[in-house]
């Protein structure tokens, strides 16, 4: 969007692409300080819109997309003026990787090397037409079972998956494609994770034994202090939704959020006064007795703010040798119906 | 004799910003705003508390990025700009509201705090905001630790050594600044990774933080809960998050800060008066911005502000400090009831809390350590080293992972809309990795290189690009750093391994990403000794 493009545009236009890029004041601001302000915004990145819609694309499960590049569908844009080694849409290697969430989610990415997309596209047409699958290796931690599994198909392009899983447990997994017979073949192995627990542990320590009522009384001071044994660790949880600092004020960005907008049509409207003239540059010029300072011209500007009421200003201006006094005096009255 | 403690931990961070490329940055104003409205505020506070006799002890995070930038002579000059700015303002406010006596008080007020704020930081610390925060530290009123040199979120960090480098460089570069290695750390969003503790171990750091549930999730069953550390296997102490104390700051509904007659923070004179007027003291390029001269308080639920007065707000400011202490009393004093051991309450907040969202929190603070020292005898203010010595033997457990941020895991950093980012921040380490154990000993325009790529790496971890990307405010900017700073760094590793190296190039990156000159990319390095060359360096110090 040029500055040219948005100079066409309506203040209604104008306002509603403020509100999709969350310029603040946006309702107060007159349609030159509304082109201003998204000019700059677009300037920033010329790719923020596609950050956004990408941002947003990125929250639902991915669409199969086949495009001609390689790069995954839900990359953020690489332009950047400066850079002059932009990111690369792939490493050029195998491999699959798992993080943690939280106590229920994981997230895996991945990525192919050339040889391997170079075999897949011999075996299915296209690399992405790969009928991709996560294996998923889960087993409970020191429970001394054999680890299960359970697979995923997965979009090859997506680049990445959100994965289900469960709390304190161990996760691997392998990422692979089914043969046409139903077999699975394994590309890579991602590293190994636990996921946290999200109750207290049955573990009691002998030496540090606690009883069992005790130890609820210091969880309820964390959670609901109403809550029965029960409902305990559910109202923890919810507890955790809570915005309680954190997320870091770090950047400065706001931890409580500016009010609600309530109000779709209002108007502010202020008045000042401004009294501007000029005398000799060498005079000393006062304004109801206060001395003010005049430009090397000689010039002077004072500007007030103008509440309702009547107001006698005398402006005096006397000259260096302090032989000529001359005395303006405005009147003005102000009154708001 | 007290009955318990309260342990007040103020975390003081922002990320590295510092474009030398451009005169004037709007991402800049943050470091400014946070100094005129929050450190300074903050140190003025303690020292008069100082001054006046006041017996204190509060533990203070100070992060390796905000140090540097304290440090930085552009930005030193840059703040100082800036503050002439405002104090031309604050004197035409004077003016501009002769007739309006409620906004010409405060008119007059922002002028003393802006000529205050140069007087302080020009004249009385020289620019430098690290000394007095040194001399703080010597007189035993505030335990400064560190945190992660670039605030990097150490969970979604899949090589040790990248988490090892992180914990490394803070330790470094915060003994350069105080003079003695920082006895506890506090984890980067307060979130911890059963393990990360061994690191810590490894640099001499005794113990950090995590959220409540951290500890109360912890395994074994952990027997005073959050009201007492537990040792980690690695015998690394770990204090958890007292969520009643923090409620009452931090809560946006129920906190302190959103009573009606503290200051609005969102009716700024940068918003509200007219254009052409304001204009000098925008941004550059015409966009409106926050200048930090607010003249309303909160009101309540409307739009309808009215004019903000000092004397009600310094009379809740006393208000809320005495509930505040009321409250731990009673806490303590329950805790006490069935525990067999006097409670640690351990609350920690963001420095930049305090003065910059929540104007009166300075003075929120000023009020309560006075009370806490006048007024009981109920609870005493300790740092958790001082509680340590106290209470040396703890309970040994392996706290779960958490953060601070929403919901208490990971997920601020890692959801739809900065989960991209880990592919290419995990690559980039691996890249480190490999460059530093490719060259151990590295001399010249290579050594030059390779010290590059590390900051690049570590810049691009702060946690910052992606809590930005996530809370959707200057989207673009933290996209813009993350791209950047990787693409940098794949830039030089390719050089580096091609052996051909740009030198002017590399010339422009060390002017421009110049955090931490000291930095030794060795620190990535996978062999185990470079715990023993650190050992070497905090004896030469």
């Amino acid at each position: 969007m040029t500055q040219e493009e948005l100079a066409k545009m309506t203040r209604e236009e104008l306002l509603s692409l403020a509100r999709e890029f969350k310029i603040k004041n946006r309702s107060r601001m007159k349609k030159n300080e509304l082109i201003a302000s998204l000019n700059l915004v677009y300037q920033q990145n010329k790719t923020t819109a596609e950050a956004h819609a990408k941002a947003a694309a990125a929250q639902k499960p991915p669409e199969p997309v086949y495009t001609t590049g390689l790069a995954p569908a839900t990359y953020p844009p690489q332009q950047s003026a400066e850079t002059r080694f932009p990111l690369p849409s792939t490493y050029n290697e195998t491999i699959v990787t798992l993080l943690i969430r939280d106590p229920f989610w994981l997230y895996a990415y991945w990525d192919f090397s050339r040889e391997v997309k170079a075999e897949l596209e011999k075996m299915f047409g296209a690399w992405q037409r790969t009928p991709l699958s996560l294996k998923v290796w889960e087993a409970q931690e020191s429970s001394g079972l054999e680890p299960g599994f359970f697979n995923v198909s997965v979009n090859p392009a997506a680049g990445h998956w959100y994965i289900n899983v469960q709390p304190n447990h161990q996760y691997t997994v392998e990422l692979g494609y089914f043969t046409p017979s139903g077999e699975f073949m394994a590309l890579a192995r991602s590293n190994t994770v636990v996921t946290p627990r999200a109750t207290a542990s049955e573990l009691v320590d002998a030496e540090w034994m606690v009883v069992e009522e005790d130890f609820r009384r210091l969880y309820q001071l964390a959670g609901d202090p109403q809550a029965g044994s029960v409902e305990l660790a559910e109202a923890f949880l919810k507890k955790l939704e809570q915005e309680m600092g954190s997320g870091a004020v770090t950047s400065l960005s706001s931890p409580f959020g500016p009010p609600p907008e309530e109000r779709r049509f209002w108007l502010v409207l202020n008045t000042e006064l401004i009294i501007y003239g000029a005398t000799e540059p060498t005079a000393r010029l006062t304004l109801d007795g206060q001395p003010v300072a005049l430009r090397p011209d000689g010039t002077f500007t004072f500007r007030m703010a103008l509440p309702d009421g009547q107001k006698r200003i005398p402006v005096t201006a006397c000259s260096q040798d302090g032989k000529d006094t001359i005395t303006i005096t405005p009147e003005v009255s102000k009154k708001t119906c | 004799m007290e009955k318990g403690y309260l342990c007040l931990v103020l975390h003081a961070h922002l990320p590295y910003v510092r474009h030398p490329e451009h005169e004037h940055y709007l991402e800049e104003r943050w470091l400014f705003e946070a100094i005129t409205e929050t450190y300074i505020p903050l140190l003025k506070v303690f020292e008069q508390l100082a001054e006046e006799g006041v017996a204190y002890r509060i533990t203070m995070s100070l992060t390796p990025p905000l140090l540097s930038m304290l440090n930085d002579r552009l930005l030193q000059d840059r703040y100082l700009k800036h503050l002439e700015k405002l104090i031309e303002l604050a004197a035409k406010e004077i003016e501009r509201t002769r007739w309006l006596p409620e906004f010409n008080r405060m008119a007059h007020y922002y002028h003393d705090l802006f000529t205050f704020s140069r007087w302080y930081f020009a004249e009385k610390c020289q620019k430098n905001l690290v000394t007095p925060f040194r001399r703080l530290q010597d007189a035993g009123y505030l335990e400064l630790i560190t945190s992660g040199a670039t605030h990097g979120y150490l969970p979604l960090m899949l090589h040790r050594e990248a988490v090892r480098a992180q914990v490394h460089y803070a330790v470094e570069y915060h003994t350069r600044c105080f003079g003695r290695p920082p006895r506890g750390i506090w984890l980067p969003e307060c979130a911890y990774n059963p393990g990360d503790d061994e690191i810590l171990r490894d640099y001499g750091l005794r113990y950090f933080f995590t959220d409540a549930h951290g500890i109360l999730h912890a395994s074994p069953r952990p027997k005073y809960g959050n009201y007492a550390p537990v040792y980690c296997p690695s015998g690394v102490a770990a204090f958890g998050r007292d969520l009643e104390s923090s409620k009452q700051v931090w809560s946006a509904e129920e906190g302190y800060p959103g009573d009606f007659d503290y200051r609005e923070f969102y009716r700024d004179i940068g918003y509200d008066l007219e254009y052409e007027y304001i204009r000098p003291y925008i941004d550059p390029s015409g966009l409106r911005v926050n200048t930090g001269i607010k003249y309303y308080r909160i009101t309540g639920r409307t739009h309808d502000k009215q004019p903000y007065n000092p004397d009600w707000a310094r009379e809740k400011a006393a208000i809320h400090a005495g509930n505040f202490m009321f409250n731990r009393e009673k806490q303590i004093e329950y805790l006490s009831s069935f525990l067999d051991r006097k409670p640690i309450v351990v609350s920690p907040y963001d420095a930049e809390l305090f003065g910059h969202w929540w104007f009166e929190g300075p003075q929120w603070l000023d009020f309560l350590i006075r009370k806490i020292h006048y007024d009981q005898q109920t609870i005493k203010l300790v740092t958790p080293a001082d509680y340590l010595a106290l209470y040396p033997r703890n309970q040994v457990c392996t706290p779960s992972l958490s953060s601070w941020g929403y919901k208490g895991y990971n997920e601020v950093w890692l959801e739809g809309s900065n989960d991209w980012i880990y592919r290419h921040l995990h690559q980039g380490a691996k890249r480190m990795v490999e460059l530093a154990n490719t060259f151990p000993e590295a001399t010249g325009v290579l050594r030059r290189a390779l010290n590059q790529a590390a900051r690049e790496l570590l810049l691009a971890q702060s946690s910052d690009w992606a809590f930005i990307m996530k809370t959707g405010t200057v989207v673009p900017y933290a996209v813009r750093r993350t791209q950047d700073h990787i693409g940098r760094l794949i830039g030089l590793y390719e050089q580096i391994m091609g052996n051909r190296i740009d030198e002017k190039w590399l010339q422009e990156l060390e002017a421009k990403d110049n955090i931490f000159p000291d930095l030794d990319y060795r620190i990535y390095s996978s062999a185990e000794n470079v715990k023993r060359k650190f050992e070497d360096l905090a004896l030469a110090l």
